[in-house]
């Protein structure tokens, strides 16, 4: 019998056609044993979002390089709150200039994963929001 | 509006019949990670089964099954059927992770259609054990048809025979010849065959080899039921060119139609539930009585007997099986057999 297990969604959106960093980080999560399922290029937020409450994800990943992350972002963090799914932790990665990183903590990003991060403090960061997320549920 | 089964029913229940999809997802992992409180929604939810056409889909990795699968949702779509898809993917052995990717292919959305990807997290079969029971809970949440993708590998090609009312078999042009196709046994699972792919050479000769073997072996019975009569089509697929799309459709519902005519979805269903059976009996064999009988004293004298070779492994076998089948055998077990497990408390909404 298994226990839980974290399952992850790895999510590309807008207009951003580069996804090595999205994929080494979804096999470098699936290597630590969770589920990873990934949206594939040029998602949506709206997109995003469905698949992850179909998926019951505990954590989305959103990878860019646009420069747009100010705008996708925060869309998701409002479209999961819209669909009572804001109990899922959201961090991102890629280029995101570091000024920013205060802003996106500020909307509920759980963190952000600069170019050139450990892959094992990502998969540890991972299940420290995951257990967050237990302690959440259980306490609604 | 379907019933939704009246106020006896507990909220998730409700909410589950009612199609919500935040519940039906919770559900399914709760399933996934065998969750005690499941037991009890499943129970609630069980009458409701039987209305779902549950469709398998086996083939070689790489086949394009989940290629077919999304072109097919959309043809179902049309007739406004609502759809439910189960993508089973492998994880690892070893660390129990996995990418699953299937659903990058399936890149719909609809207010009819719930895509769900399932890892097989290492059980046998490559369909995990918890398939039956995520089956009902689509079921009765009210999907008419639900598509099964297989790992595409091993067991699971021929477990999806259990749980499916009818199998799509996905082949390629080019993968070899008539004696390939009569070793490789897919043959026998098949009750409708796409050569996908069909806009690369070598396609034609492909399904006519297959139409032929079909012919040659067309089965007057299956597992036992008697399906004379029935040869299975073969089709040639493109889901690049949109080319067979439809007569897919149509292959599928004459199956079902078939099937239902001799009355023998009642047969599928039955098989269904054995296997479902046999499953849940083995886990509480499991976890009842051979995890506490492996704590017993004579379990471990009897170990420690085979490993020094003082004993072979065919008497210590019946010596135990002598022992479980005394009288008094669950009396003389430890009484600790609940094995420590994650997630144990109640996931609240």
């Amino acid at each position: 019998m298994s226990g839980g297990k974290i399952r992850v969604l790895i999510a590309k959106v807008g207009l951003d056609g580069h996804d090595v960093g999205a994929k080494v980080v979804a096999r470098g999560l699936a290597d630590a044993g969770m589920e990873v399922i990934y949206t594939g290029l040029r998602q949506t937020p709206q997109t995003v979002v469905k698949i992850a409450v179909q998926e019951d994800v505990d954590i989305i990943g959103i990878s860019l390089l646009s420069g747009s992350h100010m705008v996708f972002i925060p869309e998701v963090i409002r479209l999961l709150k819209e669909n009572k799914a804001d109990d899922i932790g959201v961090f991102c990665g890629g280029v995101i200039p570091v000024e920013d990183i205060t802003e996106l903590k500020k909307i509920g990003v759980k963190d952000v994963f600069l170019t050139g991060s450990n892959m094992k403090d990502v998969a540890a960061r991972a299940r420290e929001i995951y257990a967050e997320r237990q302690e959440l549920r259980h306490a609604r | 509006m379907r019933d939704e089964g009246g106020p006896t029913l507990s909220a998730k229940a409700r909410a589950i019949r009612a199609g919500d999809v935040r519940t039906i997802s919770r559900g399914i992992s709760g399933i996934e990670n065998g969750d005690e409180e499941m037991r009890d929604l499943l129970r609630e939810l069980y009458p409701f089964t039987g209305g779902a056409r549950v469709i398998g889909f086996t083939g070689a990795p790489g086949a394009g099954k989940s290629s077919v699968i999304h072109e097919l949702i959309r043809e179902y779509l049309r007739f406004g059927l609502r759809i439910a898809v189960l993508a089973v993917d492998p994880t690892s052995e070893f660390t129990g992770g996995g990418v699953l990717g299937d659903r990058i292919r399936m890149p719909v959305f609809h207010d009819h259609l719930y895509i769900r990807s399932f890892g097989a997290r290492g059980r046998l079969g490559g369909l995990s054990d918890s398939c039956g029971q995520v089956l009902s809970l689509l079921d009765a949440a009210g999907f008419e048809r639900i598509f099964v993708e297989t790992v595409g590998a091993g067991q699971s090609e021929i477990e999806i025979r259990y749980y499916a009312d009818t199998v799509v078999v996905v082949a390629n042009p080019n993968q070899g010849d008539d004696i390939q196709m009569l070793k490789a046994g897919i043959l026998e699972i098949g009750d409708v065959f796409i050569v996908n792919k069909c806009e690369l050479p070598g396609a034609d000769a492909a399904a006519a080899e297959l139409t032929k073997m079909t012919h040659l072996f067309a089965k007057g019975e299956r597992d036992g039921d008697q399906i004379a009569g029935y040869i299975p089509p073969v089709i040639k697929v493109s889901t690049r060119e949109k080319i067979g799309l439809p007569e897919l459709l149509n292959g599928i519902e004459e199956c079902l139609h078939y099937l239902e005519d001799n009355d023998l979805l009642r047969a599928s269903r039955r098989r269904r539930v054995e296997q479902d059976l046999s499953h849940t009996l083995s886990r509480v064999w499991q976890n009842k009585v051979l995890a506490p009988f492996k704590a017993t004293p004579l379990w471990q004298s009897l170990s420690e007997d085979v490993s020094a070779a003082r004993l072979d492994p065919w008497t210590a076998g019946e010596r135990l099986w002598e022992a479980i089948t005394a009288a008094d055998f669950i009396t003389t077990l430890p009484q600790k057999t609940t094995l420590p497990k994650k997630r144990s408390k109640p996931r609240k909404e």
